[in-house]
């Protein structure tokens, strides 16, 4: 088990480096011209123009500019964005936001996902059931930025119940988490309600049953344990892809995190900022993979790695 | 007992300090409901906010706040001395500055010559890299430090151009003579900045623009709190006049519908612009607290020189009568633009209404026999950028074309505008009309006609160039009044009405919202709000 | 076991649901005309928010346009977008997961890996450089850019129910039993394996295929969806969501038919999953 930890860590430091030349060769190709880009509508003065150009190397070839990148990285150096700013304190600002909606999503997610789905493959067929699959649909017919615009609209200012906008409090995080994680919830929901199916069905379900043991531990032990392994699967792919997709959610309720700073960075095309903001998303995605691997193994013990 | 009476006699001793403190105030009595109250405008995230780098509006609401310029503007639109005492020149060309003393910045500095001459070197520095660099070409000695080779090192570090005469007293040479100078000192690159703000070696000192320290009525309260909020609170130690209000947070938004929904919740004070989608609901919204104000905002569509489907003017024309300006007006924009008959915009002396004439008037029949006449081209294009909530009014455009010229229309977006300027520097074909804004820098005829319609101006992407035009706006610029510069100006817009290079649409206004919170709210020219007037309601 | 599947589909009545459903989708997206008689593009603002009536039965959009008929004419763009770009991705993730879960080892390690960079990529940013490149010369190839990004861009979740779904049915004692008695990799992969590992993938990807429409919405939003004068329910949804508050009807319509079309897809998804299973017959 150690072996396979260490072997993955060393694999996380060479998919951080592909993931960081990947950005980069990505952000290179799609320069329009990031100067103009970050002024938007007004022309930039020639000043300007040449310090931004001094300043970030971009008069130079790209593979200068990726090794000046990374050599910055390895000292711990981030680099500054477009408007000059350190991007560390960009990120140090922009990160608790973003974990607390993403943590707060998490949680609606796992507790009403997987319950739901769940009850909903218990009582097959039932009205549960139906009902699970229309919420499903409201949530996949309509695209995120509507069902935040109207949730806001419904929620925040016909029925005042919450806040309209981020007020730094938890409070005002509670419906944006919410509706972030609508599409991973009837997702989840619909994922674990096949499995629970498919495994209720399943001979060793019968056989428990048949022994006389009660439904409830049937499903609570048994059942459930093998069900949340496609589950587990994909709530640990979506925890990292609620943090980048809640660039939607965090532009609406004006939360400043780092979906939404990532967003403006593709759009100003800030090269450094992206590039560094992405390989961090990486990160935690193969923290949380490999989280995910290791609980498969606790969940079904034939699973082994070497 | 001795110490409760003791207490009581020192809550006694500070309530009537108190009280005395409020009753002295100055002019404008400072209630402690005022002190208390905090006023909220919503604004976006500032690029920069050192004065010659800031070209955005959130910046320069927040300038407004922090600094006092030399020149504010009257009812007119004129120029009249503010933090200046006065601004004199015999023939245009060298201005003396003379500064009312008594002026402090908030850390007590006082606001001398220095501070303008100091500020001005900084930004004119090539290698400063200050984007509102281009402001001090018109001066002396500019070129000296701004070598054309960006690599190149400048041969001076100070403008030759500017001259100290005493601490309240300077003098600005320019390269050439122009009578609007005036005018535009009233722009923010001019804004003064203290010793403080610079480290040994001349750059900007560190941290300074996270707590900037201007000489205007308002100090900033803490430090700016990026795509949060910035905060500032009122000045006491102000010599000009003093703000109703005690304190001041600008609520920085990503997204203006929300801000939107903040001020209909009375949680945010003043937004001042509305998005477009809201216009229609804003005045069920919000009563008599939705209002509008001129504002310098100039929309309008522009031809590519080098596609020689719109090369003859004549099919130009046609287009421009085919787009019913006011129906859009009304339709997508609820009433609260205005449409653009000239190529200039109302708020600037000198403007004259209809200098486009029978073009730009509503003439569907006619527009479709001239289009015809003139072989227009079968299928245009309207090219627009993605990021600037132009689709609505854009495809409104394009079906008025399809439906009245008969032909095919497309309105085609790009997701920035700085996507379509390389196709329109490499001449890609097939990129149609474009759409375009501009806002003025400072309430000048000439602030439009050079960037926009003069041979490589800094706005012109469309490549027009005629040098009797190029040639009359220089002649207006050197003119030694106004009056004379504004006559030649006038001149040069009639030749615009006669080659037509672009089609004005719509001139805009400041529309802005405010919550139940707040009285006496309005917003200027430059579409900041007004933060002298303001008042908290029931005080 | 391929007849008898078919036999157990055919006898439920939901896959005859979804079945008609999907043809009314596909016949619509063939042939519109049959379905709407205004054209789409004649827009005028005078016409600008009018209610249902008789002319119009689901009313006119902000523009003017007649919602019945651009949402009958967008089915094309929409349903192409969803099921080329899913079946992209199905396919890769297929590939993808059967591979790293099967034959394990270093394959895997760097198929794991690889997915891990492209679900790190965010789909705003590879989207726009994808695109941008694509139209970079103001000649769009119709939909072929859009699904090609959201199909290499979408393939990583389900690739890795299929990787975790193979790794679970690779342990069972029946392919144990298979393997002992001689039989070749690829008959134990289709035959045992990827029967079990079809069920969960189906159901992520007809929820994948909804999310795809959606997803050329926020594209079409950004400027880099589908080029004008393509119409599309995603690009309609998010025009008509800004002025809620003054028409329903112009977001009601798009929404409804994506909602219809994407639950016959997962009807159908479910019909077949079941049918396949070999335990439910």
């Amino acid at each position: 088990m150690v072996r396979f930890v260490v072997r993955r860590l060393l694999q996380m430091v060479i998919v951080f480096f592909g993931t960081t030349l990947v950005v980069y060769a990505m952000m290179f190709g799609a320069q329009g011209d990031p100067i103009q880009a970050l002024a938007g509508e007004k022309p930039v003065s020639a000043a300007q123009r040449a310090y931004l150009t001094e300043h970030f190397h971009l008069d130079h070839g790209f593979w200068y500019r990726y090794a000046d990148y990374v050599g910055g990285l390895l000292r711990g150096d981030l680099g500054d964005t477009l408007t000059l700013r350190p991007i560390s304190s960009v990120l140090a600002g922009a990160w608790p936001y973003t974990l607390k909606l993403a943590g707060l999503a998490m949680v609606v997610v796992v507790v009403v996902g997987v319950g739901a789905g769940v009850l909903a493959g218990v009582r097959r067929g039932g009205l549960f059931d139906a009902a699970t699959l229309a919420l499903t649909l409201v949530v996949i017919g309509v695209p995120v930025v509507v069902l935040g615009f109207l949730g806001q609209y419904l929620l925040g200012i016909r029925l005042r119940l919450f806040p309209v906008a981020n007020e730094g409090d938890l409070y005002s995080l509670i419906l944006p988490a919410l509706l972030l994680g609508m599409l991973s919830l009837a997702t989840a929901v619909r994922l674990t309600r096949t499995t629970v199916v498919e495994n209720l069905r399943a001979d060793y379900a019968k056989t428990a049953r048949a022994k006389g043991l009660s439904r409830t531990r049937v499903v609570g032990v048994h059942v459930l344990r093998n069900s949340l392994i496609p589950v587990v699967t994909f709530l640990g792919v979506e925890l990292g892809s609620l943090m980048a997709g809640a660039v939607v959610i965090e532009n609406i309720f004006n939360i400043p995190g780092v979906g939404f700073t990532l967003a403006r960075a593709v759009r100003t095309e800030d090269g450094p900022t992206v590039v560094t903001i992405v390989s961090l998303l990486v990160i935690v995605f193969l923290v949380v993979n490999l989280a995910v691997d290791l609980l498969y193994a606790v969940l079904d013990p034939r699973i082994r790695y070497a | 007992m001795h110490v409760r009476r003791a207490t009581a006699r020192i809550v006694v001793a500070v309530v009537a300090a108190g009280t005395l403190a409020a009753c002295t105030g100055g002019p404008a009595t400072v209630s402690a409901a005022d002190t208390a109250a905090v006023v909220s405008i919503g604004i976006g995230e500032p690029t920069h906010l050192i004065p010659t780098n800031t070209t955005d509006s959130s910046g320069a609401q927040v300038l407004a706040a922090l600094f006092t310029p030399l020149v504010t503007f009257d009812r007119n639109n004129k120029p009249v001395p503010a933090q200046a005492d006065s601004i004199t020149a015999t023939d245009s060309r060298v201005w003396t500055i003379r500064l009312k003393g008594g002026y402090t910045f908030h850390n007590g500095e006082p606001v001398t010559s220095d501070s303008y001459l100091r500020a001005w070197n900084f930004g004119a520095y090539g290698p400063n890299g200050q984007d509102n660099n281009p402001y001090f070409a018109k001066i002396s000695g500019y070129a000296a430090l701004n070598p054309t080779d960006p690599k190149a090192t400048p041969t001076a570090t100070t403008l030759s151009g500017l001259r100290r005469i005493d601490a309240l007293t300077f003098q600005v040479v320019l390269s050439a003579p122009y009578s609007d100078f005036p005018a535009a000192l009233g722009y923010l690159a001019f804004l003064p900045l203290p010793a403080a703000a610079f480290d040994a070696t001349g750059h900007i000192a560190r941290g300074f623009e996270d707590q900037l320290v201007g000489d205007g009525p308002f100090q900033m309260r803490d430090v700016w709190a990026h795509d949060q909020s910035i905060e500032v609170q009122r000045y006491d130690s102000y010599s000009g006049t003093k703000p109703k209000v005690g304190k001041i947070d600008f609520k920085i938004y990503q997204d203006l519908t929300t801000a939107y929904s903040d001020a209909l919740t009375n949680t945010l004070d003043v937004l001042p612009g509305v998005p477009t989608p809201n216009l229609a609901t804003a005045a069920k919204d919000f009563g008599n607290r939705y209002r509008h104000s001129p504002s310098s905002a100039f929309q309008y569509l522009a031809f590519p020189t080098y596609d020689p489907d719109y090369s003859n003017v004549n099919v130009r024309k046609a287009i421009s009568m085919a787009i019913d300006r006011d129906q859009i007006v009304k339709s997508v924009f609820a009433g609260s633009q205005i449409a653009a008959r000239s190529f200039v915009s109302p708020v600037l002396p000198g403007y004259r209404a209809n200098t486009c004439g029978a073009a730009c008037q509503y003439n569907p029949v006619a527009a479709k026999e001239l289009y015809k006449q003139s072989n227009g081209p079968a299928k245009v294009q309207i090219t627009y950028n993605a990021d600037g909530g132009h689709k609505e009014w854009v495809e409104a455009t394009c079906n008025q074309l399809a439906r009245n010229l008969g032909v095919k229309c497309v309105a085609q977006a790009e997701a920035k505008l700085a996507d379509l300027l390389p196709k329109l520097q490499n001449k890609t074909p097939g990129v149609g009309m474009f759409r375009l804004g501009w806002v003025m820098d400072y309430p000048s005829m000439e602030d439009y006609l050079t960037p926009l319609y003069s041979t490589g101006g800094s706005a012109n992407y469309y490549g027009y160039s005629n040098p009797q035009f190029d040639q009359l706006v220089a002649q207006g610029s050197q003119q030694p009044t106004g009056a004379a510069a504004i006559r030649l100006y006038q001149e040069a817009e009639d030749l615009l009405a006669r080659d037509m290079p672009v089609i004005p649409l719509r001139f805009g206004q400041n529309d802005f919202v405010y919550s139940a919170n707040v009285s006496n709210v309005s917003v200027d020219l430059f579409g900041d709000v007004n933060l002298l007037d303001i008042t908290v309601s029931g005080t | 076991m391929r007849s008898g599947a078919w036999r157990a589909l055919r006898r439920r009545p939901v896959f005859w649901v979804s079945v008609a459903i999907l043809v009314v989708v596909v016949v619509m997206a063939v042939a519109p005309r049959l379905f709407a008689g205004a054209d789409p593009a004649d827009c005028t603002l005078d016409r600008s928010m009018a209610p249902p009536s008789g002319a119009a039965w689901f009313g006119y959009d902000f523009q003017g346009c007649d919602v019945f008929a651009r949402t009958v004419y967008g089915t094309r763009s929409s349903l192409l977008v969803g099921v080329l770009a899913t079946a992209l991705a199905g396919l890769i993730a297929a590939g993808v997961g059967m591979a790293s879960g099967y034959l394990g080892g270093w394959l895997d390690s760097v198929l794991s890996r690889l997915t891990d960079i492209v679900l790190g990529i965010p789909l705003l940013l590879a989207a726009i450089v994808l695109l941008h490149r694509a139209t970079a010369n103001g000649s769009g190839h119709g939909i072929w850019p859009v699904v090609g990004t959201l199909g290499i861009l979408g393939w990583t979740t389900a690739a890795r129910v299929v990787r975790s779904s193979v790794l679970a049915a690779r342990q069972q004692d029946y392919v144990q039993a298979a393997r002992m008695l001689g039989a070749g990799h690829g008959r134990i992969l289709v035959r045992h394996i990827a029967p079990n590992a079809v069920a969960p993938a189906v159901v992520v990807l007809t929820i994948t295929l909804g999310t795809f429409i959606a997803s050329e919405a926020t594209l079409s939003f950004l400027g880099i969806g589908l080029r004008a004068p393509s119409i599309s329910w995603g690009g309609d949804i998010f025009a008509a969501q800004a002025r809620l508050r003054q028409a329903w009807w112009p977001l009601i319509w798009p929404s409804t038919f994506l909602a219809v079309t994407v639950l016959a897809f997962i009807m159908l998804g479910d019909a077949i999953r079941d049918a396949f299973d070999p335990r439910s017959r």
